[in-house]
C-alpha cells in the first residue's frame, strides 16, 4: 500500500503537561495544545511535523511504505 | 537574550513636529500620506483618493496602491510617531481606506475565482493539501545566497514583526468554539505567557542577529507591493466583522501551508551559517504551525460554521486568498532576485 492514502493526521492533546513518547523519553508540554505525530515519520517526534502531508503529495507509483521495518530511515520527503 | 528591544512609540506629549511618514511612490500614496499631515473633509478625501487611484491598475500588484491603503490601516496599530492618534477613526481618513478596499476586495475576488463552498472545511484541508514545498521555500532552503536570504528576512518584516496581530481583531467577532480555539493558538503566538517566545519577538531576535533593524518603519519603504499585499489582505479581513469568516479561512491556509516551508527556510538558515536565531524563529513555526494547522481548520473555522453556517463561502474565499496571494508574493521574491543576479 503506498503511504500516499494512509499518512494520518496528528491527535491534537490538551491539558497535559508531560508527554512520554515510545522509547520512554519524556517530553515537556510547552504549549497550550501539542500534535501528536501519528504517521510514526516525524523528525521531530512525539510532535508532528507536516511530514504526513509531504508523503500524500509523492505519486503512488514511487512511493513504498516506509514504515515497514526493513524500509530503513525514511528519506526526507521534499 | 535581554539586548533586544522594539523601541515603543513615543507618547503623545513627547511628540516630534514633522510626523514620521513612509515615503510616497505614486498618486495613491501620496494622496494618502498629504490627508495624514493635513486636515480634510470626508468628501475631500473621498474625491482626492478616487483621483489617485487608477482603475485599470491591479491592485494586488501596485506599490503605490498597496502602500496607500497600509498607511491607513496603519491607523488602527501602532499609528505613525507624530500624528494624531485620533485619526485612526477620522472620518476622512475612513472615507479614504473606503475608496480603496472596494477595488482590493473585488480584486481578491477575481483572483481567486469561483470556489466551491458545499463543504468548505474539505475545501479548505483540498486546498492546502499539498505537501509539496511551495518555489520559494525550495530556492531558499537550497539555493539563495546570503545576501538574498536576507533581503527574504527583510521583506517578510513587515508582516513577522506583527505576526498573528491581525487576527486578534476577530476574537470578539466569534464566539464558543470558535472563540475558544481562536484564543488558544494567539496565546501560542502571543508567546504562551513568555513575552521572550513572542514569535513577533522571535522574529525581531533572528533581525539583530544579522545587525538588521527591528522595527516595521525600517522596511515598508523598501517593502514589494505584493509584501504589502500579504499584510493589508490581513488587515481588511481583521478589521471588518463582515469579512471575519474569510479572516478565519485565511489564518486556517495560513497555518496549514507554514510547517513543511518553515522546515525548509531554517535548513537554509543552516546551510547559510546563519546565527541560530534565525533557524529558532523557522523551527519554532514547524512545530507549532503543525498544531495550529489543525485547530484553525477543525476548531477555529468547523467551530465558526457550526453556529454560522452561512460563512462557509467567506471561509473558502479567506483560505483561497491566502494562497494565491501568497503565490504573487514568491513570484515577485523571486523576479526581484533574478533581476538583482
Amino acid at each position: 500500500m503506498s503511504a500516499r492514502a494512509d499518512a494520518p493526521e496528528p491527535t491534537i492533546v490538551r491539558g497535559v503537561s508531560v508527554v512520554v513518547g515510545a522509547d520512554g523519553t519524556a517530553h515537556r508540554v510547552e504549549r497550550p495544545a501539542v500534535a501528536l505525530c501519528a504517521c510514526a515519520l516525524s523528525r521531530l517526534a512525539p510532535w508532528c511535523d507536516g511530514t504526513h502531508k509531504a508523503l500524500r503529495n509523492e505519486r503512488p507509483d514511487t512511493v513504498t511504505d516506509r514504515r515497514r521495518p526493513d524500509a530503513g530511515a525514511p528519506p526526507a520527503p521534499w | 537574550m535581554s539586548d533586544i528591544v522594539i523601541r515603543p512609540r513615543p507618547a503623545p506629549d513627547h511628540q516630534i513636529a514633522v510626523p514620521s511618514l513612509p515615503r510616497p511612490c505614486g498618486p495613491v500614496s501620496q494622496a494618502v500620506v498629504t490627508l495624514l499631515r493635513e486636515p480634510a473633509t470626508a468628501t475631500q478625501a473621498e474625491r482626492r483618493v478616487r483621483a489617485a487611484f487608477h482603475p485599470h491598475l491591479d491592485p494586488l500588484t501596485d506599490r503605490d496602491f498597496q502602500l496607500g491603503l497600509w498607511c491607513l490601516y496603519e491607523l488602527h496599530l501602532d499609528g505613525f510617531p507624530g500624528t494624531d492618534p485620533a485619526l485612526e477613526w477620522s472620518p476622512a481618513l475612513l472615507a479614504a481606506r473606503a475608496v480603496l478596499e472596494e477595488p482590493f476586495e473585488a480584486a481578491l475576488r477575481r483572483l481567486v475565482g469561483p470556489l466551491s463552498p458545499d463543504d468548505p472545511i474539505e475545501e479548505v484541508r483540498r486546498l492546502t493539501g499539498s505537501g509539496r514545498p511551495p518555489r520559494l521555500a525550495r530556492f531558499l532552503g537550497r539555493d539563495a545566497t546570503a545576501d538574498q536570504f536576507r533581503d527574504y528576512l527583510a521583506q517578510r518584516a513587515v508582516y513577522h514583526l506583527r505576526e498573528s496581530d491581525p487576527q486578534s481583531f476577530v476574537l470578539p467577532r466569534v464566539h464558543g468554539r470558535a472563540k475558544a480555539a481562536l484564543a488558544e493558538l494567539q496565546y501560542d503566538e502571543y508567546g504562551a505567557g513568555r513575552p521572550d517566545r513572542l514569535h513577533a519577538t522571535l522574529y525581531a531576535r533572528a533581525l539583530a542577529s544579522l545587525d538588521l533593524p527591528t522595527g516595521v518603519a525600517a522596511y515598508v519603504d523598501t517593502a514589494e507591493a505584493t509584501i504589502l499585499t500579504t499584510v493589508n489582505v490581513m488587515a481588511l479581513f481583521g478589521l471588518h466583522r463582515r469579512l471575519r469568516g474569510a479572516a478565519l479561512g485565511h489564518l486556517a491556509a495560513f497555518e496549514a501551508t507554514s510547517s513543511i516551508p518553515c522546515r525548509l527556510i531554517a535548513l537554509g538558515a543552516h546551510r547559510l551559517g546563519f546565527p541560530a536565531a534565525v533557524a529558532t524563529y523557522y523551527e519554532e513555526h514547524v512545530e507549532a504551525d503543525a498544531v495550529h494547522e489543525q485547530v484553525a481548520i477543525h476548531d477555529i473555522c468547523g467551530g465558526l460554521l457550526e453556529s454560522s453556517p452561512e460563512l462557509a463561502g467567506d471561509v473558502v474565499f479567506g483560505a483561497a486568498a491566502c494562497l494565491a496571494v501568497d503565490e504573487l508574493t514568491a513570484t515577485a521574491l523571486l523576479a526581484r532576485w533574478e533581476r538583482a543576479a
